[in-house]
């Protein structure tokens, strides 16, 4: 095969593998990456998703396989390649000793941005990430939320073809978890976007397509809305109550689409539940309509995250491995 | 602006704000100072003591080699005990903090980060081992002599063994995270290639023989004795290399422990 790739996707993936002495972390993957779409690579711990990561960054060699990033094969031309990647490695490494300008001018220089486009792509990093504010200050008396979007400033730098982020939510509370999401979904207006995460809620809600991995290779790949379907995964609603116990536990079963209600707890006059529902069903409406129908009153009913366990068990009981190509 | 500089520039920024850096240089500039100093005293005295009996005859009564070539000797020992603590933490501390592997995604190619760190550990080399150069421009201010040529060629030799141990520091820095590990194996090399030429004279084996060509020692006195030869000058290039390649091989094996 020509080291140049006529670039039809941004990244194309073949067959790729990687070995550490006689474990495998990544074994066989096969897939491709088309323009301003955003991939989830969504797997439990130690599913090789960081390693498949490293691999498309560059920094891992594959032991086998090729990767072409904009028709320019890593391993062949790796400073071409890597000057279309932006990378955000897990855990968000920075140098804590510069101030936020000084470290992302060092990138800038790295990425060999010329001076004018230096200036230029400098204003528009911290500006889209709010980071104007913070540029003269030092990166490691920053708090967690704003480090982590520091790290996505040099990750975009030179608007690069294709973006990685490894686990860019890990570590941040429900708040920056959600602005850090609302700026990912941004990115794939100019890039490509491949985010790994082991929550499934995370790519739901950022990512056009997912990969679900496990054990290096990939088990599953469609839209998440589809894998969803396709995996028949139950929802869950957390329901709490005042009122008589028995007669909500009836008027909940009653409802249909629910598959079951669990009691959970009592706290003071209020009871707690837990509703399994068809994926399908929308009880949403149906249970608060009947509970204000009779004047039961709610203190709270929220649906609970689908786990990513719930998947990954469906996936193993239907052994429904999907082809690696994609 | 290429990536040797740059990394060049980000490592002399971090040199410039750690107060360690500042540190060494002045704890190596004062004990070497206190070197030149005594020696000078010394070498003051025992002329004092020759011109009160001129009845000793045949005592060669030259500066240079009383005190300068002590002093280089001195100052050697010195450089062992200070480049360890230089270069630990130059690839440890990036792979502790995860920095390694941001730098090595960058458009980047390995060689480019070991030597744009190199040239900055050895920017901050000179600044320490300079005032060598600079006590025989003062003695030579209130009347003394020192011979040029061996002022030269033991400040090259100073520098060939900081250069060389340098690069040893750098890749054992590159073996570990751990700074202190990378310190202690750093010093053994060094202290290793130092003492391997002691054996060398034992007997008349041929193998034993090699240890004194191995011995950073051996190369290093003819330097400061004021003989330039060549095969000291590559003899510490080659050993600078050797371990500058050493630390590109093992920045592409990109092995990392998280």
């Amino acid at each position: 095969m020509s080291e140049i790739n006529q670039p039809l996707s941004i990244l194309e993936v073949n067959h790729i593998k990687k070995t550490f002495g006689t474990f495998d972390a990544v074994t066989d993957l096969t897939f491709k990456l088309h323009p301003q779409e955003t991939l989830g690579l969504l797997g439990p711990n130690g599913a090789g998703k960081t390693t498949t990561l490293r691999m498309l960054a560059g920094f891992l060699p594959p032991t086998q396989g090729e990767i072409f990033v904009n028709g320019f094969s890593l391993v062949g031309h790796p400073i071409l390649s890597r000057k279309q990647i932006g990378y955000l490695p897990e855990n968000v490494p920075l140098y804590l000793d510069m101030t936020v300008k000084e470290f992302l001018i060092f990138i800038a220089n790295m990425k060999r941005l010329h001076k004018q486009k230096r200036k230029e792509e400098l204003d528009r990093v911290l500006n889209f990430l709010s980071l104007e504010s913070v540029e003269s200050h030092l990166i490691g008396k920053l708090s967690k939320g704003f480090k982590q979007r520091v790290g996505l400033a040099q990750a975009i730098l030179g608007k690069p073809k294709l973006i990685l982020l490894d686990e860019p939510t890990s570590g941040l509370d429900p708040e920056q978890t959600v602005e850090m999401r609302q700026l990912i979904k941004k990115l794939n207006k100019d890039s490509s976007v491949i985010l790994s995460t082991h929550l499934l809620s995370e790519v739901e809600k950022v990512a056009d397509r997912v990969l679900i991995m496990n054990q290096g290779t990939i088990l599953a790949s469609g839209k998440p809305s589809e894998l969803t379907d396709r995996l028949k995964v139950k929802r869950y609603y957390r329901l709490g109550v005042k009122g008589n116990d028995e007669k909500v536990m009836v008027l909940l079963k009653s409802i249909t689409g629910v598959e079951s209600v669990l009691k959970l707890k009592s706290l003071e006059e209020y009871n707690f539940y837990r509703i399994v529902s068809n994926p399908k069903a929308e009880i949403l409406s149906q249970v608060l309509e009947k509970l204000v129908h009779d004047h039961i009153e709610i203190r709270e009913m929220v649906e609970e995250e689908s786990k990513l366990e719930d998947v990954f068990l469906a996936l193993v009981r239907n052994q429904e491995k999907a082809s690696t190509h994609i | 602006m290429g990536p040797v500089f740059t990394i060049y520039k980000r490592e002399v920024f971090q040199l410039l704000h750690s107060f360690i850096a500042y540190l060494l240089v002045a704890l190596f500039i004062s004990i070497a100072s206190y070197f030149f100093l005594s020696l000078t005293a010394s070498f003051s005295i025992m002329s004092q003591q020759w011109n009160e009996n001129p009845g000793i005859q045949n005592l060669n009564f030259n500066l240079t080699e009383m005190v300068l070539t002590h002093l280089y000797s001195n100052v050697a020992v010195l450089v062992i005990f200070f480049v360890p603590v230089i270069t630990m933490r130059s690839f440890s501390e990036e792979k502790k903090q995860g920095t390694l592997e941001l730098l090595l995604t960058l458009p980047v190619r390995d060689w480019e980060v070991v030597v744009g760190k190199y040239l900055s550990m050895m920017t901050l080399f000179f600044f320490m081992a300079f005032p060598l150069f600079l006590y025989p421009i003062l003695i030579q201010m209130v009347g003394g002599y020192f011979e040029w040529g061996t002022v030269l060629t033991g400040f090259l030799g100073v520098m060939l063994l900081g250069a060389s141990f340098m690069a040893i520091g750098i890749f054992c820095s590159s073996l570990t995270e751990n700074q202190i590990v990378a310190a202690v194996v750093a010093f053994s090399i060094m202290m290793f290639l130092w003492v391997i030429g002691w054996i060398e004279g034992l007997n008349q084996s041929s193998w034993l023989s090699w240890t004194g060509h191995l011995s950073a020692l051996n190369h290093y006195r003819s330097l400061v004795k004021g003989v330039l030869e060549v095969k000291d000058v590559i003899y510490y290039s080659l050993l600078t290399l050797f371990f500058l390649m050493a630390t590109i091989m093992r920045l592409e094996m990109r092995v990392l422990s998280k």
